[in-house]
């Protein structure tokens, strides 16, 4: 505990600065200002802690988080410093798993919910929902012991004609053992998105066992003779690793497949972009200029553009042409993540809801095993494994809401907070780098599951625009560069000073929900009289039913708000009746509620303007 | 009337639409044929900038559009002769001479004669002063100006500090370039602090007028609660001493008493005027890459003198109401940088201007009245090409940047915006015609055109934000202006490529769901 610290804004000029006490708890830093606000940071969320020369005012200490998070604390003595300084090195990098936050965290659920709360996703049920097994595909256990690969879930889907001598030497043909599996199926088409890591095929290495896999895997699609083969890395990446006896697919030696490179830069090049991206961000008095050619020498936004591209191009592949893709990058577990997820989530509306898309990061990212622990240093590791490959597909994500405001069900706090607890280790959900890994540490049983917790505070990210009969199955998304913005509430969430001043979530949110309220009173209404008066029952129902769902309507051509209005209709039948009972005293009250706030309608005769020249 | 005429689409790479070309007096019309729903495209003449031929290709001969309003249309026309009239004859119907050639005079709306003067009564500059509690003791509407004698680019009635005889609005209006004295832009009711508005000093390398420096005096006097007043130069240092050498300059601070002189440094019209071009040069490209897009965004300055502009309204805000301190804002000759820094302080300072009503009145006084020369820097007639400049259309951008930062405290949306922005280019109204309130006379701009704003008053339900929390919801704003804060505005600068603008369109949703809700209460109470 260090009392008299100060904490600095980081763009406000004028030097005000907070002054408060630090507290070092096991798990956070807590800072409480002297209007006893409180400011909490996860050690696991620390990157980097930074002792700066020191000033006339004391001693600066600058902390990174992995959350984008920059906090600037001023101790007055050099000796508390320093020990804040290396008891923060030290806690927040843990060596083993079992020191993590996961492991200690107790948000008090007895033993069954914890149970249950780790069986609210559940793999098998989604690849039924797919439409898998089916006549062409099929459960395999070859990978039940984890024998074949050791980075894939037991679980896997193949094709039918697959047998398993063929998949076992498939996979010894693939980096890391990580043959050809499904990743979604697409009913309607029967096409597949497969994906594996990159063949061993050097420069002129060949697999019939691996040819005859692809070939499966062409076949189990009745609707389209070939297949595209998408290798996610530039051709160049991918020519160099034929050197290490990789490489990628001929064309000459597999039958009827297409293939494309589609030149998404590897973990290090993204890791570097983000580094000059948060170095153009973070700058005190920048220039418009600084900040666009900041913005463009990081290339963040190209990336994130190159993978979207690879998105639409898989998308158009399956829907337009029914044709089958597998896709892969070096070892398939970026990239390849990357790129089938945000291809499932353009194709499939139920990855757009709330639980589709828990289900899609848990089969996609989890069980396939991106190398969470590895990408976001979850233990004290190699830097240069660190990428923020899971960041840039919640960007994507974050675009294409952007693009298709009332598609998703979730809103950005929801991305945020997913991101928030990727680098926690809060949850078991993103500890370890592979199931079989996650297995030997029990988490089932020692730590809890991250997705109960967010459907309890669902009301939070729920996206109050979300209208799903308005929005398409299939999601075209442009990927003009001007579609591509800078994402401030990711890379400044927590410089208040920079968000808007108004929130407008809140507001709408409001206004949907008083809409469905008053759909409720008036049919609470109708009902009323319709019990009262039987006979003009027909008259009601139909009126009813216009003015239940008039929304869609609206919506689909919004100038037909000029028909709609005649629709009111003045009823006179149901005017007579005057019931003064209380529930409609409540009513009038709220009526006036609103009149308050809204005024009077105009009427609505469009622009003489336009019309008459 | 052309047939057989493709219009291209400028990003997707669809197949060309197949139509015909209609030209009538005041529009360029094109009917798509091949369509199930008839879909036109009207183009009026005022709004084209450029028309351009373009080499011959195998699909027939390219003609190229440019509008004001950043629309642009390419035309392939069947055969060259048909090519070459469209050509010839858009050239000449895009570019009148003279001012009675202009839309406003022949255009119709079926209107009665009161209407139409009901119409032009309906912002009243007067009653804006009475809301700013003028005249008061301090300040009075003049009649000085009554036969533009002191300054013909200021309207007839002006708002001078009481203590500023004749004698002395006369005597300074002679040091002051064309004649535009220091006269009331806004006065802030709470703390007296004023803006005022006018052209620089000539005070070349050592001139100086007394008159002039018992001006300033009578303004900062009018606010007692501050002891001393900002001058605010709109222009970079260099470009003010630079107009030194023509006797024309700045405040001295040494010859004025308790004055705080100040620089902001937003670049002349010259520099505008390119910036936008390189803007939309960006904006043209097919399919940029990001690298493309950001460089140009960068190289065009577009967004670095947009946040000049907001920087500089944002500081006039600050000193009025945190230093409690009057301001003198001019640039060169007062009615560009001044008119958009003036119009935008007011903006940040009164929720008033926030409204549909409040918006016209802040245009019409800082703009029209005090004479920004709409028809130059808009082009509406054929003239100097180095007039032309988007010193409005940077305004409207500043206007949304802030609606951005603030959802809900505009009345009006970006439509509103836009088509505000359209009207300026399209002379289909008076309010935008001519270059000063004389001018508007000379033209009988009254009694021969009607007014834009009772035409909009009219669609304000379309032009409406959902969002808005009402009048007294927001008081001041104080906006962020890091560059993180200004985005590029993608609905005006690219509003016309269909395909780049997001799939859904929350506003349309919004704006149904208000209608509604208000059905939804009429439906209930009628039940009851």
């Amino acid at each position: 505990q260090v009392e008299q610290v100060k904490l600095l804004d980081r763009f406000s000029t004028s030097n005000k600065s907070l002054t408060g006490t630090l507290y070092l708890t096991a798990t956070h830093l807590l800072f409480i200002d002297s209007s006893q606000r409180e400011t909490w940071i996860l050690h696991h969320h620390i990157a980097a802690v930074e002792k700066l020369p020191l000033t006339t005012s004391g001693c600066p200490l600058v902390i990174q988080c992995k959350n984008f998070r920059i906090v600037h604390f001023v101790v007055p003595r050099e000796r508390d410093c320093h020990d804040i300084y290396n008891s923060l090195l030290q806690l927040s990098r843990t060596a083993k798993y079992e020191e993590l936050y996961a492991f200690s965290y107790n948000p008090k659920q007895n033993k069954c919910e914890q149970v249950k709360g780790w069986q609210l996703i559940d793999l098998a049920e989604e690849y039924k929902r797919m439409g898998v097994p089916n006549a062409n595909w099929q459960l395999s256990d070859a990978n039940r012991d984890y024998k074949i690969c050791e980075t894939y879930p037991r679980e896997l889907y193949v094709p039918r004609t697959a047998s398993k001598p063929i998949i076992v030497g498939s996979s010894k043909f693939r980096s890391k053992g990580r043959f050809p599996v499904l990743s979604y199926y697409h009913k309607n088409k029967e096409a597949a998105i497969c994906r594996c890591s990159q063949p061993l095929s050097g420069f002129s290495a060949r697999c019939l066992e691996d040819e005859h896999m692809l070939q499966a895997i062409s076949k189990a699609n009745p609707s389209n003779r070939y297949m595209y083969v998408m290798d996610t890395r530039p051709k160049l990446n991918a020519m160099a690793n034929r050197a290490a006896g990789k490489g990628y697919e001929n064309e000459d030696n597999y039958s009827n497949i297409r293939f494309q490179f589609v030149g998404i830069e590897n973990i290090h090049v993204m890791r570097s972009s983000l580094q000059k991206l948060l170095e153009v961000s973070g700058t005190k008095g920048l220039s418009v200029n600084d900040f666009l050619s900041g913005l463009e020498n990081s290339a963040w936004l190209r990336h994130i553009k190159a993978v979207l591209d690879a998105a639409v191009f898989l998308v158009k592949a399956i829907a337009v042409e029914s044709a089958s893709v597998l896709v892969h990058c070096s070892d398939g577990w970026d990239r390849t993540s990357q790129v089938c997820s945000l291809g499932a989530l353009l194709l499939d509306s139920y990855y757009r809801t709330i639980k589709g898309f828990m289900v899609l990061i848990e089969k996609d990212w989890i069980s396939f095993g991106h190398k969470f622990s590895d990408r976001c240093c979850q233990l004290d590791g190699d830097p240069k494994e660190i990428s923020p490959v899971f960041t840039q597909f919640l960007e994507s994500v974050w675009n294409l809401t952007e693009q298709f405001p009332q598609a998703f069900e979730y809103n950005e706090a929801f991305l945020l907070q997913i991101h928030e607890h990727v680098h926690s280790c809060q949850f078991g959900n993103f500890l370890g780098n592979c199931q079989k890994e996650r297995e030997e540490l029990k988490l089932k049983e020692k730590t809890y599951s991250l997705w109960p917790f967010l459907l309890d505070e669902q009301k939070k990210y729920q996206n109050p625009l979300y209208n799903p009969d308005l929005s398409p199955e299939l999601l075209e998304p442009n990927t003009v560069s001007f579609n591509f913005k800078f994402w401030r509430n990711m890379y400044h969430q927590f410089d208040r000073s920079m968000h808007p001043r108004q929130s407008v979530f809140n507001l709408i949110l409001n206004m949907s929900e008083q809409n469905k309220q008053l759909e409720e009173d008036i049919k609470e209404l109708e009902a009323k009289i319709k019990r009262r008066n039987g006979q003009s029952d027909a008259v009601l129902v139909k009126e009813h039913q216009q003015s239940a769902h008039p929304a869609p309507m609206a919506l689909k051509t919004p100038p037909c708000f000029k028909k709609e209005q005649p629709l009111i209709p003045v009823n006179d039948a149901v005017r007579t009746i005057e019931g003064s009972n209380t529930a409609d005293n409540r009513y009038s009250e709220f009526v006036a509620e609103f009149s308050k706030a809204e005024p009077a309608v105009v009427s609505l005769e469009y622009g003489v303007a336009r019309m008459t020249c | 009337q052309v047939e057989n005429v493709k219009l291209l689409d400028r990003y997707t790479n669809r197949k060309a639409a197949n139509g015909t070309l209609y030209l009538t007096a005041t529009h360029l019309i094109y009917v798509d044929a091949s369509a199930e729903v008839r879909k036109e495209t009207w183009i009026l003449h005022h709004h084209i900038a450029t028309v351009e031929k373009l080499p011959l290709t195998t699909a027939g001969y390219p003609l190229l559009i440019h509008c004001k309003n950043f629309h642009m249309a390419h035309f392939v026309i069947g055969q060259e002769r048909d090519c070459h009239e469209v050509y010839t004859s858009l050239l000449k119907l895009s570019q009148p001479v003279k001012p009675e050639e202009l839309y406003a005079f022949s255009y119709n709306p079926k209107m009665s004669k009161e209407n139409r003067e009901i119409g032009w009564k309906l912002i009243d500059l007067k009653v804006d002063y009475q809301r700013m509690g003028i005249p008061n003791d301090y300040w009075e509407i003049t009649d000085v100006n009554k036969d533009y004698e002191v300054c013909n680019t200021y309207p007839p009635e002006i708002v001078v500090p009481k203590a500023a005889n004749k004698a002395v609005v006369i005597g300074s209006s002679r040091f002051r370039s064309r004649g535009r004295i220091p006269v009331l832009s806004y006065l802030y009711k709470e703390n007296n602090a004023a803006i005022c508005r006018c052209s620089q000093p000539l005070s070349g390398f050592s001139a100086r007028c007394l008159e002039d420096e018992q001006m300033l005096q009578a303004i900062r006097e009018a606010n007692p609660g501050s002891p001393f007043m900002y001058v605010v130069d709109t222009r970079p240092k260099l470009n003010a001493m630079a107009n030194r050498a023509a006797g024309k300059g700045y405040e001295n601070e040494d010859n004025y008493d308790n004055i705080r002189f100040k620089f902001i440094g937003i670049e002349n019209i010259h520099v505008m005027r390119n910036s936008l071009q390189k803007l939309l040069e960006v904006c043209e490209t097919k399919s940029p890459s990001m690298s493309d897009f950001l460089t140009g965004l960068e190289n065009s300055g577009w967004l670095r003198h947009i946040k000049a502009v907001m920087d500089a309204g944002v500081f006039l805000a600050k000193a009025v109401k945190d230093e409690k301190a009057s301001v003198l804002v001019h640039c060169s000759d007062g009615w560009d940088r001044t008119a958009q820094v003036c119009s935008l302080a007011s903006l940040l300072l009164d929720p008033f201007y926030r409204t549909f009503k409040g918006f016209m009145i802040l245009i019409e006084k800082e703009w029209i009245a005090m004479g920004h020369k709409f028809s130059h820097r808009c082009g509406h007639l054929d003239g100097d090409p180095k007039e032309v400049s988007p010193v409005f259309t940077q305004f409207v951008e500043c206007v949304w940047q802030l609606m951005q930062q603030f959802p809900c405290t505009f009345e009006f949306n970006e439509r509103f915006l836009l088509e505000i922005h359209d009207h300026v280019y399209s002379c289909q109204f008076g309010n935008f015609l001519g270059t000063c309130h004389k001018e508007r006379e000379d033209l009988k701009i009254f009694e021969k055109t009607h007014s834009l704003w009772p035409f909009l008053l009219q669609k304000k339900q379309e032009l409406r934000n959902p969002l808005y929390r009402g009048f007294t919801a927001y008081k001041e704003l104080q906006p962020n202006t890091l560059p993180f804060s200004f985005q590029f505005w993608c609905g005006m600068y690219n509003r016309f490529d269909k395909g780049m603008h997001p799939k859904q369109c929350v506003l349309d949703h919004l704006l149904s769901c208000v209608s509604q809700k208000m059905k939804l209460e009429d439906n209930a109470s009628e039940l009851e």
